[in-house]
């Protein structure tokens, strides 16, 4: 019976070999589902927007696939390309982060989260694209769970998964809530997603990722700025100051920190203190204009007031 | 090369994202104060190059270098001058430890530390490998 089932795992694609020869290395639960993904039977051709509704669905407000597919689908190409699913979760106030092993993928479930899946159905040849949700696994069964199509909750062979996925570039993207970060996202990867939601304009959403990241990170002088930076845009000064200061406190040779400090010290008005800073920010700033430009507004609205 | 094809797969995502975040222009500053993007790509572009450096001190990276017969201390000058979008490049080839630890902790396959070098020499100009690497 273990020759029989060692010599099934020696016919699985590498990665699911790899997840089912070393369990403990894996450190992943033995099954996992997640009944709060709502399935959503895709139109036709919006096997995109149908994921990222699905996605959407379980970490906030529900939106149809139909408003989803005006934002994301592209007629001419009969399909929804992948951008186009990450800008769409960014743009509706979530984290999205990438995810690029099948360990990551099972662990994000795992975690509770959605993951959007990229898979190739066909041949190379001629490709049979589709976006799919995993919400679950079962390592003893060697199975993974989808949502897919008009399918809910099918469960697929984790190595013919592999292999269908494989052929899509191995694309999958783990969707969350902006006030929880994905368990299997870096610091760099959280940062970057936080920031795109400021670039989107979902400031509120933003505000939320960051201090997130901050939470996870303490330490995190990307986290920090980019806190100041929304409580800024958001006319918070105060907490622009305290998190602005923090990222100083943290990096005493960052000039970009002292800039910002300087700002949220002037809206405040605490004019001389925001000259000081400003003054740090050029010392340290290796000559950059933009720091002198900081250091003549904040000395000119100085002397205005004095 | 088939089985450098196959690993390259595994990675493709992160080094797709993070070529994708580090080409995007920086975020506009409001008021003067220095945007979450512009800071954002400084912290992703540092953490690249500290994956790359990290991984350039391994024994079995620099015993490999050798073997290819590269220099492996000049092979790290010359990676420090590369620019930021050639070592994301790199640094997304590098598997992470899902904790976000550097690669010195991570058990790295053999065919993974030989396809790395040989795409950091192949940047470097010192071999020509893989046809995706532009050649000056």
């Amino acid at each position: 019976m273990a020759a029989l089932a060692a010599a099934l795992v020696g016919c699985a694609a590498p990665q699911t070999r790899q997840i089912l020869h070393n369990r403990d290395a894996a450190d992943l639960p033995a099954a996992a589902m997640n009944s709060d993904v709502p399935f959503i039977a895709q139109d036709d051709l919006y096997c995109g927007p149908a994921s990222l509704a699905m996605a959407l669905g379980a970490t906030g407000d529900a939106v149809g696939q139909q408003t989803v597919a005006k934002a994301i689908y592209t007629p001419g190409r009969e399909g929804t390309l992948r951008s186009d699913v990450l800008a769409g979760a960014r743009r509706w106030g979530r984290l999205a982060v990438p995810v690029g092993s099948l360990s990551g993928v099972l662990r994000e479930v795992a975690a509770g989260n959605p993951v959007i899946v990229f898979q190739n159905l066909s041949l190379p040849i001629a490709p049979q694209w589709h976006f799919a949700v995993a919400v679950g696994y079962d390592l003893d069964r060697r199975e993974i769970i989808l949502h897919s199509g008009t399918a809910r909750a099918k469960r697929t062979g984790l190595s013919t998964f592999e292999h269908t996925w494989a052929r899509g570039d191995h694309w999958a993207l783990v969707v969350t809530a902006p006030d929880r970060i994905p368990a299997t996202a870096s610091e760099t990867e959280a940062l970057g997603a936080a920031a795109a939601l400021e670039r989107v304009d979902r400031l509120d959403a933003a505000r939320t990722a960051w201090t997130a990241v901050v939470g996870r990170w303490p330490d995190s002088f990307g986290g920090h700025m980019g806190l100041g930076n929304t409580l800024y845009a958001r006319g918070n000064y105060s907490g622009a100051r305290a998190a602005f200061s923090k990222a100083a406190e943290i990096r005493p040779d960052a000039a970009e920190a002292w800039n910002n400090l300087a700002y949220a010290l002037s809206a405040l008005g605490e004019l001389k203190a925001a000259v000081a800073a400003a003054e740090k920010a050029v010392r340290l700033g290796g000559g950059a204009p933009n720091y002198r430009d900081t250091l003549e507004e904040m000395r000119a609205a100085a002397k205005a007031a004095a | 090369m088939q089985i450098f094809r196959r690993f390259r797969h595994l990675f493709a995502t992160p080094l797709i994202a993070a070529l994708v975040f580090v080409s995007m222009p920086l975020g506009v500053a409001q008021a003067g104060l220095v945007g979450s993007d512009a800071v954002v790509a400084a912290e992703t572009s540092q953490a690249n190059r500290d994956a790359v450096n990290t991984f350039m001190q391994r024994e079995d990276v620099r015993g490999q270098l050798q073997a290819f017969g590269v220099d492996p201390a000049e092979a790290e000058q010359r990676v420090a001058a590369l620019s930021d979008a050639e070592i994301a490049k790199i640094a997304g080839q590098i598997p992470e430890d899902p904790a976000g630890q550097s690669a010195l902790g991570v058990v790295v396959g053999a065919a993974i530390v030989i396809f790395v070098v040989l795409l950091i020499t192949d940047i470097l100009g010192l071999t020509n490998v893989f046809s995706f690497v532009n050649s000056n």
